[in-house]
């Protein structure tokens, strides 16, 4: 259970304050309501790109670091698809700072050509470090185009290809900045040994003069349903075939999002999950495999991922994977199961409240979702699941039309 | 009155620190426990360090594989019946081998302990090693290995090891794909059971402790008796030093990756603290010399680290950065240039504040809650030590002058033994 205090500023920025007082530090953590699904097809990695350029000063600080860091603070942010998320800690007495950083990168960025060239090579680099230099770095590169023939999430985050984060300039920069980054288009979330009162006084103070802004309506095409499956094979120089599966899951606020995520515990989470049981361990045909969800706030990917053994062909384990996900569809799921991967859902959100960030960066992202307070209803959610909801949502989630493949084949 | 946004709001120095209370306990058999209390949730952490790390071992894949087996089969349960227990009750079982101590550790809801302790301590204690489950083991873990072959990260790495600490020091010999093919049952089993017994062990307990707790670890763990403890190997790096770097060439790599480094100290010497902070200053936060230069002047990386790294046969430092294939030969002069930079200039009185004050934040969050702390801990207890290190950290943060980090680059940034590795392109 985490509680916390909400008020909401004339300019619209909503504000979260949780009290905890066993540690020295508070984290900050400001979430924007923007991330990759709101780039132009033709201007892919712009709002990661756009992240990093928030750390190359703003209108009335030139440096963004170096006064957090003389604070005593740490901080970072990352872009996905749905959201951008900039978070610091610092030790409680030097909270303003936190503040004054915070909301001048707010206000206005100090937009230059020079910064922009540098941050395009680094973000560059960054793409060819995860997604070119690495085994099977180009697998998001290629599924999400298969997977979504019409929502944004074709795209990765870092961006479709090199050339878009290239071709940037200056103006799309500015641009992006007074649609996007707004205080009625943020949550703002303060953990630590604070009071709201002092929080409140905090963020008049700052953030209080920064005009509201006219954020865009988001309007974006739903994914039409998939009735065909869709294969990618593509060779590389990679010691091991590998199969990539998508299946397209319902959306965050789904009713079925628990179950669809119960699903994926069954399946592989933790060592006794069935995947590793019987396909790695019991009949050696993967060397290691997962299922795991993307969790989007839209419709996301139900994925399953595995390396095959040396020997084993692709229809081999093509064919395993598919009776993992039949057996799931056409059997009642154990109720003894069911219990244990809701115990291992219920020690997590245990687990995930030590962490003062972790707690600030799940109530920012929950209340964005709608509410807050759906953060306690957690447990619930997942209690509730039935045996008859797995496998109703199963049945739903494993159509073998709505399956799109990736397969690697190992470049001899 | 309008806001000034162009002055930094009044900010504390961070001067104090609160090291929490560490309770030393003897179990019946006379094991070290050491407790930390503290936490907002109903959460318990057990650390089992063991005399059991890779310089333990006289083979390479030795160690690392027996803390991976202990769950893989005990006298009365298989893998399999480990495993559901263990995912029942949300519970985690961690083995991790570092260079010189493995650390096996137990997470767990302090309403399940009752559950997972007696189980924790049946796979550390009665661990058969089955046959079936090491072959398919080694099996994925040659295959994990196939594809880290193929990351240049992962074979400079292996590289600098090698050339900084010898081919045959336990802390430099490479893995080759025979090793997963050629270690056989008996040397894991004969390792599993000369180390993991009571007497090579030391205990740290954090979270929501209470004494029902302590109490069912001594009746679980606190009951075998003990023999002598193995002692660490001492055994000294052979490094190979030369002018030129040692490279590893992968045609399609569009990115290098390169480590460089030379043979330091460790947390047994006076300077090691002093030594922390330049090379903090060199590469140890975002905002350091080899950042500014590498990345955010020139944009050749996503990131350059530079650490330190204290090992019990000597420590070292260690720079790394993936880079633009095209641009390997000038990031390495660019290093070593910062380098240079440290030994022959002092630093501002500028820089040196907000590395101290950076510096102090982190060992604020070092010592944030009982967790952190205790993971703190295990860093010290290897060494003998206590928190009485990080007092004296703190006292080098807080008093230490630009002369004496320059002093620090003079003696220890020698780049005649300067050891540099490249994975990729370097033409």
């Amino acid at each position: 259970m985490i509680t916390f205090d909400k008020f909401t500023l004339d300019n619209g920025l909503r504000i979260l304050v949780h009290h905890d007082e066993t540690t020295p530090m508070v984290a900050v953590n400001l979430l924007y309501d923007v991330g990759a699904r709101d780039e132009n097809p033709e201007k892919t990695g712009f709002a990661h790109l756009f992240e990093h350029l928030m750390f190359e000063g703003s209108v009335n600080i030139p440096n963004y670091d170096t006064p957090l860091q003389t604070a005593a603070g740490e901080n970072n942010a990352f872009t996905n698809n749905n959201i951008t998320n900039y978070y610091i800690t610092i030790p409680k007495e030097n909270l303003e700072t936190a503040f004054w950083l915070e909301s001048d990168r707010m206000l206005e960025l100090a937009f230059s050509q020079e910064k922009l060239d540098i941050q395009k090579k680094v973000v560059i680099e960054e793409f060819k470090q995860r997604y070119l230099n690495q085994p099977y770095g180009d697998w998001n590169l290629l599924l999400r185009p298969l997977a979504y023939k019409q929502h944004p999430y074709q795209w990765p985050t870092i961006g479709k290809e090199i050339s878009h984060i290239e071709n940037t300039t200056l103006d799309e920069v500015k641009d992006f900045f007074f649609k996007h980054y707004a205080p009625n288009n943020a949550v703002l979330v303060v953990t630590g040994n604070v009071d709201t009162e002092e929080v409140k006084a905090l963020s008049e103070k700052w953030f209080g003069d920064i005009p509201k802004r006219n954020v865009p309506t988001r309007n974006l095409t739903a994914e039409p349903k998939q009735t065909e499956y869709r294969l990618n094979e593509v060779e590389r120089p990679v010691p091991l075939n590998t199969i990539f599966q998508a299946y397209h899951m319902v959306d965050r606020l789904s009713h079925d999002y628990y179950a669809t995520d119960l699903i994926s515990d069954i399946l592989s989470n933790g060592k006794s999950a069935r995947l590793n049981q019987h396909l790695v361990n019991e009949q050696k045909l993967f060397s290691q495999i997962n299922g795991y969800i993307t969790g989007d706030i839209d419709a996301g990917l139900f994925i399953v991922t595995g390396n095959l053994s040396e020997g084993v062909s692709f229809e081999k384990g093509q064919a395993a994977i598919r009776h993992e996900l039949d057996a799931i569809m056409n059997q009642l799921t154990d109720e003894n199961e069911l219990n244990k991967v809701k115990n291992k859902v219920e020690a997590n959100l245990v687990y995930s409240e030590i962490n003062l960030l972790n707690k600030a960066m799940n109530l920012a992202y929950f209340e964005l979702l709608g509410d807050a307070h759906l953060i306690n209803a957690e447990t619930e959610s997942y209690q509730k699941v039935t045996p008859q909801q797995i496998q109703k949502v199963a049945k739903e989630l494993f159509r073998k039309e709505n399956c799109s493949e990736l397969l690697y084949h190992a470049k001899q | 009155m309008k806001l000034n946004r162009l002055q930094h709001p009044a900010f504390n120095k961070i001067e104090h620190i609160n090291f929490p209370k560490v309770e030393q306990l003897k179990l019946d058999n006379n094991i070290p426990l050491y407790v930390i209390k503290g936490g907002s949730q109903p959460v318990i952490k057990l650390d089992l360090m063991a005399n059991a790390g890779a310089i333990f071992g006289d083979k390479k894949l030795v160690a690392p594989i027996a803390a991976i087996m202990l769950n893989e089969g005990t006298r009365e349960r298989t893998a399999h019946e480990i495993a559901e227990i263990f995912d029942f009750y949300g519970a985690y079982f961690q083995p991790t081998t570092e260079k010189d101590m493995a650390f096996i550790g137990l997470f767990s809801l302090t309403k399940h302990l009752e559950k997972t302790l007696p189980l924790f301590y049946d796979t550390i204690e009665n661990s058969t090693l089955p046959k079936k489950e090491l072959a398919t083991l080694f099996q994925r873990r040659k295959q994990n290995f196939l594809v880290d072959m193929e990351k240049t990260s992962f074979v400079a790495r292996e590289l600098f090891n090698e050339q900084l600490f010898g081919k045959e020091h336990p802390y430099g010999v490479k893995t080759k794909v025979d090793d997963y093919e050629n270690t056989m049952r008996d040397d894991v089993y004969n390792f599993y059971k000369s180390h993991y017994n009571s007497s090579n062990y030391q205990l740290i307990l954090s979270g929501q402790v209470t004494d029902a707790h302590i109490k069912l670890i001594n009746s679980n763990i606190g009951q075998t008796t003990s023999k002598t403890p193995i002692d660490l190997p001492v055994i000294k790096p052979q490094p190979s030093y030369s002018q030129d770097p040692t490279v590893s060439i992968k045609n399609d790599a569009v990115q290098s990756s390169i480590r460089m480094g030379c043979l330091t100290i460790n947390k047994f010497h006076a300077d090691y603290p002093a030594l922390k902070i330049l090379i903090t200053i060199f590469g140890g936060y975002f905002g350091s010399r080899l950042m500014k230069n590498i990345r955010e002047e020139k944009g050749y990386t996503y990131g350059i680290h530079a650490m330190l790294v204290s090992l019990r046969n000597g420590g070292c430092m260690g720079i790394g950065a993936d880079v633009k294939a095209e641009h390997t030969k000038e990031a390495v002069v660019e290093i070593k240039k910062e380098m240079d930079k440290l030994c022959q200039t002092k630093v501002s009185a500028n820089e040196l504040a907000l590395v101290q004050n950076y510096m102090m934040g982190e060992m604020l969050q070092m010592f944030d809650g009982s967790f952190a702390s205790s993971d703190t801990f295990k860093g010290v207890l290897q060494y003998g030590m206590g928190f009485e290190y990080f007092e004296r950290m703190k006292q080098t943060i807080l008093n230490i002058t630009p002369e004496k980090i320059q002093a620090m680059a003079i003696k220890y940034f020698n780049t005649d033994k300067l050891i540099t590795v490249v994975a990729g392109k370097y033409d």
